[in-house]
């Protein structure tokens, strides 16, 4: 890594180290800590996505197993066992977490890309079905909860508040970034970077595909479980639920959204998609669905992510008329969305919406009439303001 | 002995609704090279529209529409989410198409929950179609499970005389083997694709509007049954409508099966269940998950599948 890149790396960490003391009230702490988790977890994804080509459906489970590694064994203190400090619990869930990917990855890595994606749905639908069977290593429908004020004081953290361990979140990442980076230049990246680009070439050069798909697996398992391990430190408790497809759905939209650039991708997917969830349920019931229509846009309109955005805007810069349309459609499927959503879930007797001065109300033909409208006339815009080569 | 009847009865009824909706992802799967991961979701679709239609036009209007429905929704979207990627060529497109189809699940549930709730819907199955009919001493069938059996079979029968014996399915199956040749002779493959992803999500509408009213009809179907078919397709061999047949017809044996030596289980053993921290029939649901991976590590390529797939 070049010097500049260090610098900014640099100045990232102690941005980072400044935010809670900006930003200190309990919420934006913890959405703080669950953003640095959100990275970590996206880096492990994109070393599969970004990185060798592969595209798991099932990824939560190795976040999962680490987060119940670290809970148990804080139970397994509580009675007494041997103890272990709590910074090093990242590092126990990141071998459950690898544990879990050597043994599931000797089946979903012997398939190229398409297949693989299917049996990593099933393996995480397998964790699922067993999670919620098994009450003794998931808890049943309660989950597991630990305590994480266990242990000796390390540089004065004795992990009370939620802050002590933001800064081991901290920690961790910056080793995570570390690993990633690492593995970027070895020989190991490099040849996950080929499998990513032509990986049927790669048994003319002596490589064996799924070997190559089987330790990224592995890794990509490793730095989950550490995220998991840190997410259970946070909020001291898990349930099954972490192995659905919902977890599974945001991790990919996480590296969707970001971009497949290792480092850089994972930063910015886990910031924003962290954010939206966690802010978006204020604002709107509709939330689940827009995260899924943003990642069907992200698809069709930034295929390179949010990572890629800078290059591609620079290279097709938009026209105005297709931003005035883009954002008029947006406007317009989301007032459509919130109306629908007052009129058949929140507020069937009175389904008004205010913006600005002017009022909805999903029962009036006229708020609809305007909506289409604003539709036709952006799809309009949009149309005319195309590029020549679109 | 009766129970082995029920297992293979029920089982069966299952397996061909399963292989209804198998049979469309495989087309598309293997002329589009496109895996639907919303396949679950248009059968969820099929499950609802029959239910609405149900309520308001009566049963066999329910079956005769929202199969069409749902086709037409797939046609739409093929037409105007999944055509768009095509420009990226075919890898990088696999990819995006994956991921579009994987959102438009979330999507279709979402929107689902909207207009009918969270909670479970009951489809109404006409009171004549309820009863019981004896097939052997001491073993019946209810006349709507032999509808379902009837049903799937002429529509699996009609999809295959199409598909070998008509105009347009020799050139959809001229497609899935050389689509560029096809459009070099003057054919619109944009059609043929917008067409056979139709078709396919329309059967899969129909799996749905037809099962809806035995399985239970709730958002959470669309994931569900979408994990069972992927592992019905792999295990069957990827593109290959046989295999996907023979797996179909297994998952809905062993599944059944699960559960039906199940109970007779616990008639023999009694309390020692108990014990156990899970049983067979609770763990009926994982089987066709360890199918799965028994198959991949024996013959990763599926049962008919070609090896180097």
């Amino acid at each position: 890594m070049s010097n500049r890149q260090w610098l900014i790396f640099a100045a990232c960490f102690l941005i980072a180290i400044a935010l809670p003391f900006l930003f200190d009230s309990r919420f934006a702490v913890t959405l703080l800590a669950k953003m640095g988790i959100g990275i970590i977890f996206a880096l492990s994804y994109n070393q599969l996505l970004g990185g060798t080509g592969l595209m798991s459906f099932g990824h939560a489970v190795y976040f999962g197993s680490g987060g119940f590694m670290a809970l148990h064994i804080l139970r397994w203190m509580d009675a007494g066992a041997l103890p272990i400090p709590i910074p090093l619990l990242p590092l126990a869930g990141g071998l459950a977490g690898l544990a879990l990917a050597a043994l599931f990855g000797l089946v979903a890595a012997r398939r190229g890309a398409t297949v693989f994606a299917m049996i990593t749905l099933g393996l995480g639908e397998v964790m699922l079905l067993l999670g919620n069977q098994s009450d003794r290593l998931f808890g049943g429908e309660g989950g597991i909860d630990g305590d994480r004020m266990q242990g000796p004081v390390w540089f004065g953290l004795d992990f009370a508040q939620k802050l002590d361990v933001y800064w081991l979140i901290l920690f961790w990442l910056g080793v995570a970034v570390l690993a990633v980076i690492q593995m970027q230049r070895a020989p190991m990246g490099l040849v996950m970077a080929a499998h990513r680009e032509n990986p049927d070439r790669l048994p003319a050069l002596g490589l064996d595909p799924a070997s190559i798909r089987y330790k990224a697996f592995c890794f990509a398992g490793f730095l989950a479980g550490t995220a998991g391990a840190l997410f259970a430190l946070l909020f001291e408790i898990m349930s099954a639920e972490i192995f659905s497809l919902e977890e599974s759905a945001h991790i990919l939209l996480m590296a969707s959204l970001g971009g497949p650039a290792p480092i850089l991708g994972p930063v910015l997917g886990g910031i924003v998609v962290t954010l939206i969830r966690s802010l978006a349920g204020l604002w709107s019931e509709a939330w689940p669905l827009y995260l899924a229509i943003l990642m069907i846009l992200v698809l069709h309109l930034a295929p390179g992510g949010l990572s890629g955005l800078v290059t591609q805007l620079r290279r097709r810069p938009p026209s105005p008329l297709r931003l005035l349309g883009g954002s008029g459609v947006l406007l317009a499927m989301i007032l459509a969305i919130e109306l629908l959503y007052r009129l058949l879930l929140t507020a069937p007797d009175m389904p008004l919406m205010a913006l600005g001065p002017v009022l909805l109300d999903a029962r009036q033909g006229s708020s609809w009439a305007g909506i289409i409208i604003i539709a036709a006339a952006a799809i309009f815009a949009w149309h005319k303001g195309r590029h020549r080569h679109d | 002995m009766d129970i082995w009847l029920t297992i293979l009865a029920n089982g069966l009824v299952y397996g061909l609704l399963l292989f209804l909706m198998a049979s469309g992802l495989t087309l598309i799967l293997s002329l589009m090279g496109i895996l639907n991961f919303a396949h679950g979701a248009f059968f969820m679709l099929g499950a609802y529209f029959g239910y609405e239609i149900g309520r308001h036009g009566g049963f066999w209007t329910a079956l005769l529409l929202a199969p069409l429905l749902t086709g037409m929704a797939g046609a739409l979207v093929e037409r105007w989410g999944l055509r768009p990627f095509k420009k990226y060529g075919p890898r990088e497109s696999h990819g995006a198409e994956l991921l579009f189809t994987f959102a438009l699940t979330f999507i279709l549930q979402e929107i689902t929950v909207l207009f009918w709730g969270r909670l479970p819907v009951e489809a109404a199955i006409p009171a004549w179609l309820q009863q019981q009919i004896p097939l052997t001493s001491g073993f019946s069938l209810s006349a709507y499970k032999i509808l379902l059996v009837l049903l799937s079979m002429t529509a699996l029968v009609s999809l295959w005389a199409f598909l070998s014996k008509s105009r347009f399915g020799l050139l959809i199956e001229a497609a899935r083997s050389n689509p560029d040749m096809v459009a070099a002779l003057g054919h619109d493959t944009g059609r043929i694709n917008n067409i056979v992803f139709g078709v396919g999500t329309g059967l899969a509408g129909l799996a749905g509007a037809a099962g809806g009213p035995i399985l239970v009809t709730e958002p959470g179907m669309a994931a569900s049954l979408g994990a069972i078919l992927f592992v019905v397709i792999i295990t069957g061999g990827l593109g290959s409508l046989k295999g996907a047949f023979i797996a179909c017809l297994l998952v809905g044996w062993l599944q059944h099966g699960a559960v039906a030596v199940d109970i007779s289980l616990s008639d023999i053993i009694g309390d020692g269940l108990q014990h156990l921290d899970f049983s067979l029939a609770r763990a009926s649901a994982l089987l066709p998950y360890l199918m799965l991976i028994l198959v991949l590590v024996l013959r990763p390529e599926g049962l008919a599948g070609r090896k180097g797939g």
